[in-house]
């Protein structure tokens, strides 16, 4: 459990691996240092032992065989005791070929029978031999015998014994010393490694630390890099990328504003198609409004120009987009205006009833077209419908056929007075064109007002949806109810697309007479 | 996909004539190519167009919209577009728009050339 945390900081923090790691090679190397130099220290004690014990054994019989020959204990004794302050030498003797002790470290030991120490046993003929023996103590010992020789005649032998507790403690020594260098150099090498692991370790902080801010939004502080190597190279990278980022997103706050600001637009101009549908005895009226994905500039409208007067408006304003639905919300405003006002007053250059649809058009088209931007213009079909007579008069500024098919005698009639899109002409050419034309509706009469967004639907080959299939369309469904038809007509354009991103607005009004 | 193909020619003895032949789609999503080609004759100071439309497919309303645009300046500085070979389905949405009355329509190279050389 004492570990956890040890593992956790480890696993957590590229300091704390950086630094362990160094530690852990640190002390490898040391001990890999310690093992070697303590093995060679003890081979070369050893070896330095026994030429050393050899040399002073040969010594010693060479030295002690006058001595021995004139049986002079005392120089004997005198020159084994210089061997005492040997820290090696356990023991030195001098003995005659009657094995007794003629001289010794240890001066009790003299006149005493040589027994070979406990452990150690000797081949016979053994001469000058280095030999490791163990005493029931367990300590191990060294010894060394050398035969004394006066004119190859053997007077004695000489022992000497050597400790190994020599060795052992000079390795020891050898080896502490180095266990306390291997402990200054952790400690120094904690450090080391700290203040290196610190340094390597801080730009990557420093740039975690960055990236943290940076992910947590907040894409204005700038990342400067600390260093020049890799790590500084990513730091400019994030930079870089915090500076794409900030732009990325000003333009998607952007974007998304004019989103927003287009929804608006799009909301406020479905705002402005009528909300209920005029419901009479003896007509069905019914729409189709299927906006394209940007706001649309089609429109349709209905009002009462008077009590038995349907005033009837469908338009396309070319152009879509914020710049279209402008355009569009103004003309709508502009022809409802000068349909349903009373006292219209008679145009300069017009003649016929003032609410006559030539006439408001002509209003209309004059009122609006020095507000049109170039190349922007509106198409567009104006009709009164008198509910009692059931007629019909209406104009087309530039726009679309009427279409009316009877259920009952199969017949499908197409109209479309003479015009032009309004918004072109200040005035001359537009009045000169525009007709009107007046339609009696009967029994069973499905008018059909529509913009080009029905008949140039187009599928994934741009395919028109066309006239042909439209026609089709209006004798296989015409006898329905109106909002049926309409119904119909819409599912009939979405099979004909199938699928494909719709572009323009679809829009259609439709009269059945019941 | 059908798109708009636009090419350009210098015609005419007095080489200030352009013809500009169209070929494909003309509409909302290829205008901008169109207004492209127009605009940059504009500044050039050339303003004496010919647009032969002959194999010109479809014309949508914001197409349109393109001729309309510039008519006016062009006409300011002394130019026109003169529209020739337009298909019969191409001239029913002049037609129906009243854009008949405000473009010049001619059938042949030769006499847009001449018209333009008359004035």
């Amino acid at each position: 459990m004492k570990a956890l945390p040890l593992i956790h900081l480890l696993r957590k923090s590229l300091k704390y691996k950086l630094c362990a790691l160094t530690l852990v090679l640190i002390n490898l190397i040391m001990l890999l240092v310690g093992i070697t130099v303590t093995t060679q220290e003890r081979k070369a004690l050893l070896r330095q032992m026994q030429t050393r014990g050899i040399s002073i054994t040969r010594n010693l019989a060479e030295n002690t065989s006058t001595f021995l020959l004139n049986d002079d204990d005392l120089s004997l004794n005198n020159l084994v005791s210089y061997l005492r302050n040997d820290p090696v030498i356990e023991y030195a003797l001098v003995v005659d070929t009657r094995q007794i002790i003629r001289a010794h470290t240890d001066i009790n030991q003299l006149k005493r029978v040589y027994q070979l120490p406990e452990g150690l046993s000797l081949e016979e003929g053994e001469v000058l031999r280095f030999k490791l023996y163990e005493s029931s103590d367990g300590r191990r010992h060294y010894h060394v015998m050398s035969p004394i020789l006066f004119s190859n005649q053997r007077l004695g032998t000489v022992h000497v014994g050597f400790s190994q507790d020599y060795i052992t403690a000079v390795v020891n020594e050898a080896r502490n010393q180095i266990l306390k260098v291997t402990l200054i150099m952790l400690a120094l090498g904690t450090v080391g490694a700290y203040g290196l692991a610190l340094l390597i370790v801080k730009p990557i902080n420093q740039l975690a630390a960055d990236a943290e801010i940076l992910g947590k939004g907040d894409l204005d502080k700038k990342i400067v890099p600390i260093t020049q190597d890799e790590i500084g190279r990513l730091a400019e990278t994030l930079d870089i990328t915090r500076t794409k980022l900030k732009a990325a997103q000003e333009t998607l706050v952007i974007k998304e504003r004019l989103d927003r600001e287009l929804q608006i637009a799009q909301q406020i101009q479905q705002a402005l198609f009528p909300k209920t549908i005029p419901s009479l005895p003896n007509l069905e009226i019914a729409t189709l409004y299927r906006a394209a994905a940007e706001v649309g500039g089609d429109f349709y409208d209905f009002f009462w120009v008077n009590s038995k007067e349907l005033g009837m408006v469908i338009a396309d304003v070319a152009g879509k987009g914020i710049p279209g639905s402008l355009v569009m919300t103004m003309v709508k405003s502009i022809l409802r205006t000068s349909a349903t006002q009373v006292s219209g007053g008679e145009l300069e250059g017009v003649t016929g009833p003032a609410n006559h649809p030539v006439t408001i058009m002509v209003k209309t088209n004059r009122i609006i077209y020095p507000d049109m931007k170039k190349g922007m213009f509106i198409t567009a079909n104006y009709g009164i419908l008198n509910t009692e007579t059931l007629t019909f008069t209406f104009v087309s500024a530039g726009h679309n056929d009427t279409l009316v098919y009877n259920s009952k005698t199969g017949k499908l009639k197409r109209y479309n007075p003479k015009g032009m899109a309004l918004g072109v002409d200040p005035g001359p050419i537009f009045e000169k064109l525009i007709k009107s034309f007046q339609i009696q509706l009967t029994p069973g009469d499905l008018l059909l007002q529509y913009t080009d967004g029905v008949n140039e639907a187009m599928d994934t080959q741009r395919v028109l949806f066309g006239n042909e299939r439209l026609y089709r369309t209006l004798q296989k469904y015409g006898g329905k109810s109106a909002a049926e038809f309409l119904n119909s007509l819409d599912r009939e354009i979405k099979v004909f697309t199938r699928g494909h991103v719709q572009s323009d607005d679809i829009t259609a009004i439709v009269l059945k007479v019941l | 996909m059908q798109k708009l193909k636009i090419s350009t020619q210098v015609v005419g003895s007095r080489k200030d004539i352009i013809k500009i032949k169209v070929s494909g789609f003309l509409d909302a999503h290829t205008v901008p190519e169109m207004e492209e080609v127009v605009q940059s004759l504009m500044k050039k100071g050339l303003y004496k167009m010919i647009v032969d439309l002959e194999e010109l497919s479809y014309i949508s309303s914001a197409g349109l919209g393109v001729f309309m645009s510039v008519i006016g300046d062009i006409r300011d500085n002394r130019g026109d577009i003169i529209l020739i070979r337009m298909p019969p389905k191409i001239f029913k949405v002049f037609d129906l728009l009243g854009f008949t009355e405000i473009f010049t329509m001619l059938n042949q190279e030769e006499e847009a050339i001449m018209a333009f050389n008359k004035n």
